[in-house]
């Protein structure tokens, strides 16, 4: 791609998109493949990729491409610097997440809840190095008898923001004692952490992503990292297994991964689906749009309204369209108007949720220790 | 001097061409190149600078350079990653120093250098919004730096602020919490920073 083009593309939102998609295409390799960039597209996406938590897995992919990491900073600057700083602070967040998922761990142990951690560290140890995917919260799974226990035993101050969940999220059509039974042990220092045996695992980072709308990348990177690593027993039939139209999305985002930041990743043993043109689009654009702003965050900055409300005016908000599609009970091939897909989703979905906490708010908790599924 | 690197309470972490450090009493990152942390590793209360100053010599393969490893002590020192501060030079010595070390980064010598790096406490960010979705668009990283509970201590976690709950005496150690405040009213293992 010529500098120009380059330039150009570098300002429009799905331009950026683009950017984004080619800098993390196979950032997760031990020695990536070279990337052609020029530093104003670089300068583009930087807080974009720093806001989505993919400035180590950048900085990953520029530092291993240049001969020395000083003619690297010498052409991109500021830029290059800047990722660096998150590769580093991502680096040490990640010594300290591991201990503090060994503390949270032997504390349910101790009172007889064995625990299933799922996302966070269960994606970043397929990295090859802890500094390329951040560490922010730790999210544990119990089955639901066993909730009251586990909220007692989390009960005094927490060395990180924790998310309980009751069962698994994202894997409505998998019990929870077939999820435990082929759920893994795996080695964190000195002791051990149940993680989800491969097909679930693949299949929740496949679902949750969609469910978000596919809007950060560093998950997308996260479906290709397993993808990666998956072992040769690998059982498609069983990830597969399911309710059919979840299925069909997860075979969407795997489609979606070998297509976007996935050049590098060796295929499946599974020819590839189709993907659905929109989807694809859609990423593109919110990708490079930025993160969503929450609404309750805007109500908090009510400067931040009004370009919220020309964010979704003008349909950069494309994210929220493969959301809603999810959300609603659509197939991601089927071509729904987007003004339907969201009408529908806020007068089935988001409605109702928002009556219930009204009608039955949560239980505020002294720690940060946010109960999912209770 | 025969300075003596301090090692608790920090999280190290070795890259091929920089370490980093985490001070978990003051909640700051640190990141050493490779000029300071050889002399960082090497300060054991033995090695005087002189013997500091043949180390990295030989190690880097370079002529000795005693006025890098004055350098490094003192940014070591001024960040608490000794255990004893360095004594600070007089203003005179500074101004010959200074055009030592201009001389030798004109040579060619990699300059040790200690840079911190911006971080979170992990109050901050466990009061802050969720990190599990991004709010915003600046390119500070919300890192949520957690208190290291290694398996050889029981260190506490960080006191909070003022008013919340004291995590010192949750863990059974009570007294001065480590941002300068103490543990009140402690009852049923929980006690109130004050």
């Amino acid at each position: 791609m010529t500098g120009a083009r380059d330039e150009g593309l570098a300002y429009d939102a799905r331009g950026r998109g683009e950017v984004v998609a080619r800098i993390l295409a196979g950032s997760w390799l031990r020695q990536p493949p070279p990337v052609v960039l020029t530093a104003a597209a670089l300068d583009a996406v930087v807080p974009l990729l720093a806001a989505g938590g993919a400035g180590g897995l950048a900085w990953h992919r520029l530092r291993n491409v240049l001969q020395s990491p000083d003619r690297l900073q010498t052409q991109f600057g500021p830029a290059c610097r800047e990722l660096r700083q998150h590769y580093r602070q991502q680096t040490l967040a990640a010594v300290d997440h591991e201990a503090a998922i060994r503390d949270l761990v032997q504390r349910l142990r101790a009172v007889g809840v064995e625990p299933i951690l799922i996302k966070g560290w269960s994606s970043a140890r397929l990295y090859p190095e802890p500094g390329l995917r951040p560490a922010s919260d730790v999210d544990l799974c119990v089955s639901a008898d066993q909730l009251p226990a586990a909220v007692a035993a989390l009960s005094r101050p927490l060395p990180c923001q924790v998310d309980l969940h009751a069962g698994v999220p994202d894997l409505p059509d998998r019990s929870w004692r077939s999820l435990l039974s082929r759920s893994r042990l795996e080695p964190l220092g000195r002791s051990d952490v149940r993680v989800l045996g491969w097909e679930d695992h693949l299949r929740l980072l496949c679902l949750h992503l969609a469910r978000h709308g596919m809007v950060r990348p560093l998950w997308l990177c996260d479906v290709a990292v397993c993808l990666g690593a998956l072992p040769a027993h690998f059982d498609w039939d069983l990830f597969e297994r399911g309710n059919a139209r979840l299925t069909s999305w997860a075979r969407c985002v795997i489609a979606l991964a070998g297509r976007l930041p996935g050049e590098s990743n060796p295929p499946s043993t599974r020819p590839a689906p189709d993907l659905p043109p929109w989807i694809e689009e859609a990423v593109l654009w919110s990708w490079g749009g930025g993160p969503r702003m929450p609404l309750g965050h805007c109500l908090r900055r009510p400067g931040q309204i009004i370009p919220r409300l020309r964010f979704h005016g003008i349909g950069l908000n494309r994210s929220t369209r493969i959301a809603a599609a999810f959300d609603v009970g659509c197939e991601p091939t089927q071509s729904v108007p987007p003004g339907v897909v969201r009408l529908l989703r806020f007068l089935f979905r988001k409605l109702p949720r928002l009556v219930r906490r009204l009608v039955f708010p949560r239980p505020r908790l002294p720690f940060p220790l946010t109960l999912h599924g209770s | 001097m025969l300075p003596r690197a301090r090692r608790e309470q920090l999280t190290v972490h070795e890259l091929p061409d920089e370490t980093l450090v985490y001070d978990r009493n003051r909640h700051k990152g640190h990141c050493l190149n490779s000029i300071a942390a050889l002399v960082w590793k090497n300060c054991n209360g033995e090695n005087s600078e002189e013997d500091l100053t043949r180390i990295v010599a030989t190690r880097t393969g370079t002529p000795p350079a005693p006025e890098l490893v004055r350098l490094a002590i003192e940014q070591l020192g001024r960040r608490n990653l000794l255990e004893e501060p360095p004594p600070s030079l007089p203003s005179s010595d500074r101004v010959s120093r200074r055009i030592a070390l201009k001389k030798l980064a004109l040579a060619g010598f990699v300059l040790p250098l200690v840079m911190s790096i911006a971080t979170k406490t992990a109050a901050q960010s466990m009061s802050g919004a969720s990190s599990s979705s991004s709010s915003s668009n600046s390119p500070n990283v919300n890192v949520n730096l957690t208190v290291v509970q290694d398996g050889n201590s029981s260190h506490p976690a960080p006191c909070r602020n003022r008013g919340q709950s004291c995590v010192a005496a949750a863990s059974g150690l009570q007294g001065t919490c480590c941002s300068g405040l103490a543990c009140k009213g402690v009852s049923q293992n929980a006690g109130v920073c004050g």
